[in-house]
């Protein structure tokens, strides 16, 4: 029970202003239909650059937790999702709110978002202990199929072309071994002095999320948007609460589909939502009145996608492979405060980890109580123009970019690295494996250039690197997901020309 | 030409020449144990890409995805040069300067003004950027101590 050793490290006057201040700013960004929760948390990452460790990754992981709560506000008042993760709450909890029920819609979102919150936070605490001691048996071989296996993942299943993923995440590494070569120092693809120092994991996460962002923005202000924000309505908040607690199957279908898609590296909240809310509407009694406004769909959902964020975080904190697109931004966050995946997290960095992992409880309750606080007021949020959130994510952009390391170099980097993003995002590549190339890519190579020199005094490269039972089970898996993700696609595919 | 007419033989296209060019800067003139990684991921990317080729020769495009517009250029191109011109100048004009001018630039550009309100709108839209920058320079020059450059203006 190490993590009671250090609770009390949260309730400091500087954490909880954090703690407080991050699950706002995560409820309203969530709540802007041109934000995601991914694009949000590393536009956060520069300013959690001058602060302590802890404090920095409290702020973070308070806005992961309320960002993909606050998407639910958008979801249901205007049927646009704040983030992917809300699709399934959009789908009945608009119904809600068109019969005049948004208030209770939203009720039952933050009070299913807790109580899936609190349940995946308590399978972090029990996972990435013994997980992490695991990690242990790790050489260089298992940490390379280890970066390997993260990068695979997140194209396919992350993904809805297996070849453009692997060819993002591959994109990604060739990215990261701009600079110096990590054993023999000279410079790779140094074509310009901007590029001296390499890409800065920070300015690709902005520039790869947030620009895309910024241009699809623009790009869509010329449209007339004929949707209209739903008044929230009158409801019991007391009575919504009891209502939803009293909704056992829901919640406990929603909080199992987000912990077990949670701790699959890759999947992401979308999934956890959707399936949620299939299961729960195949073990309806009323399957029919999905889609309607049944309160059950929203329940399920907003429960799953919550649920999912203390689940990602157990093969990040211990493997390095992230359990969801924003979980990888968390963990350039970590990088960037020198905290590497792995047994050292729980060992030499136990205060900081824990502190960490114990803020993201106390940050449920503060998303519970501010989140049910502001959806009563929270019709304003939708009527702010695209064109000037765009001007402000992009402002916000360039200088988070240049106060990494006041260099004007990183924002140039972050700003061709975004335009290249948002042109093959329209040919269907994704930002999500590139930026895990980036982070996991010096992992690959460091890893692959100490297994290439220990296995040329033994079995040679191809016996050192496919010996042992870990490193098969994780070519295994890395075979299993693309085969997987090939799979599902061609079936899709068919499906899609036979209904053609 | 007309082979080029869908997102997915395009987004092919496109992959193919990342391919080539990523082939050559890892291979052509470059030390074989310097560029060893660079050149294992070259080599995967051109596989991939050749893949990706292959399966779009053989597939047909629809009507629908012949004609699909993949980037509106009329709406885009406004902001895309106030943007390039903005990270462009920055250095020179200064960091809040050219960050306030960027604002007023694509929320002028992009806002729906009739000829009744523009006088009005124009005043709010420099009101919030303004107050856009202020907070900005609250938290980054004051808080965090990022001392921008400052150009010719500030």
């Amino acid at each position: 029970m190490e993590f009671l050793q250090y609770f009390g490290n949260v309730f400091s006057v500087y954490h909880m202003a954090l703690l407080i201040g991050g699950t706002f700013a995560g409820l309203i960004l969530g709540a802007l239909p041109g934000l995601s929760p991914t694009m949000a948390v590393a536009l956060m990452i520069p300013f959690t650059f001058h602060m302590e460790p802890a404090a920095g990754l409290i702020l973070l992981g308070a806005m992961y937790t309320s960002t993909v709560a606050g998407g639910a506000i958008s979801a249901i008042l205007v049927n646009v999702p704040g983030a992917p993760a809300n699709i399934a709450t959009a789908m009945d909890g608009h119904q809600l709110a068109a019969k005049g029920r948004a208030a209770e819609a939203l009720h039952y979102c933050f009070t299913s978002s807790f109580v899936g919150g609190v349940l995946g936070i308590l399978v972090l605490i029990l996972f990435t202990p013994p997980l992490a001691k695991l990690a242990l048996e790790f050489g260089p071989a298992e940490l390379f199929w280890i970066a390997i296996l993260g990068i695979t993942v997140i194209g396919t299943i992350g993904s809805k072309s297996v070849v453009k993923g692997l060819l993002s995440g591959l994109f990604g590494i060739s990215l990261s071994t701009i600079g110096a070569n990590p054993m023999l120092g000279e410079d790779r693809f140094v074509y310009s002095d901007h590029l001296e120092s390499g890409i800065h994991v920070v300015a690709a996460l902005i520039g790869l999320f947030a620009i895309p962002q910024v241009l699809s923005l623009i790009e869509q202000a010329h449209k007339d948007k004929t949707s209209s924000v739903y008044a929230l309505g009158e409801s019991k908040l007391v009575k919504s609460v009891v209502y939803n607690l009293g909704r056992v199957k829901a919640l406990t279908i929603g909080s199992i589909v987000g912990i077990v898609v949670g701790i699959i590296p890759g999947a992401g909240g979308q999934i956890a939502g959707l399936v949620a809310y299939d299961q729960v509407k195949k073990l309806s009694k009323y399957p029919s009145k999905f889609g309607e406004g049944e309160p059950d769909g929203v329940i399920a959902a907003e429960s799953a996608n919550n649920g999912m964020v203390g689940p990602s975080l157990v093969p990040l904190l211990t493997l390095s492979i992230p359990g969801s697109p924003t979980a990888a931004v968390l963990l350039g966050g970590l990088l960037i405060h020198g905290l590497f995946p792995g047994p050292d997290l729980f060992t030499v960095h136990a205060e900081t980890t824990w502190t960490f992992i114990n803020s993201l409880i106390v940050a449920q309750f503060f998303m519970l109580i501010i989140g049910l606080l502001l959806s009563q007021h929270s019709g304003w949020i939708m009527k702010v123009p695209d064109h000037f959130m765009a001007a402000a994510i992009l402002i916000l952009a360039v200088f988070g970019t240049y106060s990494i390391q006041t260099s004007y170099s990183d924002v140039l980097i972050m700003s061709c690295l975004g335009l290249i993003m948002f042109f093959a995002s329209k040919f269907g590549f994704s930002a999500a494996p590139v930026v895990l190339g980036i982070i996991l890519g010096p992992i690959a190579e460091d890893s692959f250039l100490q297994g290439s020199l220990i296995a040329g005094s033994r079995d040679g490269l191809l016996g050192y690197f496919t010996e042992g039972p870990i490193n098969i089970v994780l070519i295994l898996l890395c075979i299993v997901s693309i085969g997987y993700s090939a799979y599902s696609g061609a079936k899709m595919r068919k499906q899609e020309g036979e209904v053609a | 030409m007309n082979w080029l007419n869908s997102r997915e033989r395009l987004s092919a296209v496109w992959a193919g020449l990342a391919a080539v060019l990523l082939l050559i800067s890892s291979f052509f003139n470059t030390d074989a144990e310097v560029y060893l990684f660079p050149r294992i991921a070259a080599v995967c990317i051109a596989v991939l890409a050749a893949v990706l080729v292959y399966s779009n020769i053989s597939l047909t495009p629809t009507d629908d995805q012949r004609n699909e517009r993949i980037i509106d250029w009329s709406s885009l191109l406004p902001g895309l040069i106030a943007g390039v011109i903005y990270i462009l100048c920055i250095e020179y004009v200064g960091f809040y300067a050219s960050s306030f001018l960027a604002f007023c630039a694509i929320t002028m550009l992009y806002g729906k003004r009739s000829t009744f309100d523009a006088k009005a709108l124009f005043y709010k839209e420099v009101s919030v950027a303004t107050v856009f920058m202020i907070v900005l320079y609250i938290l980054f020059w004051k808080l965090l101590h990022v001392r921008t450059p400052t150009g010719f203006l500030f």
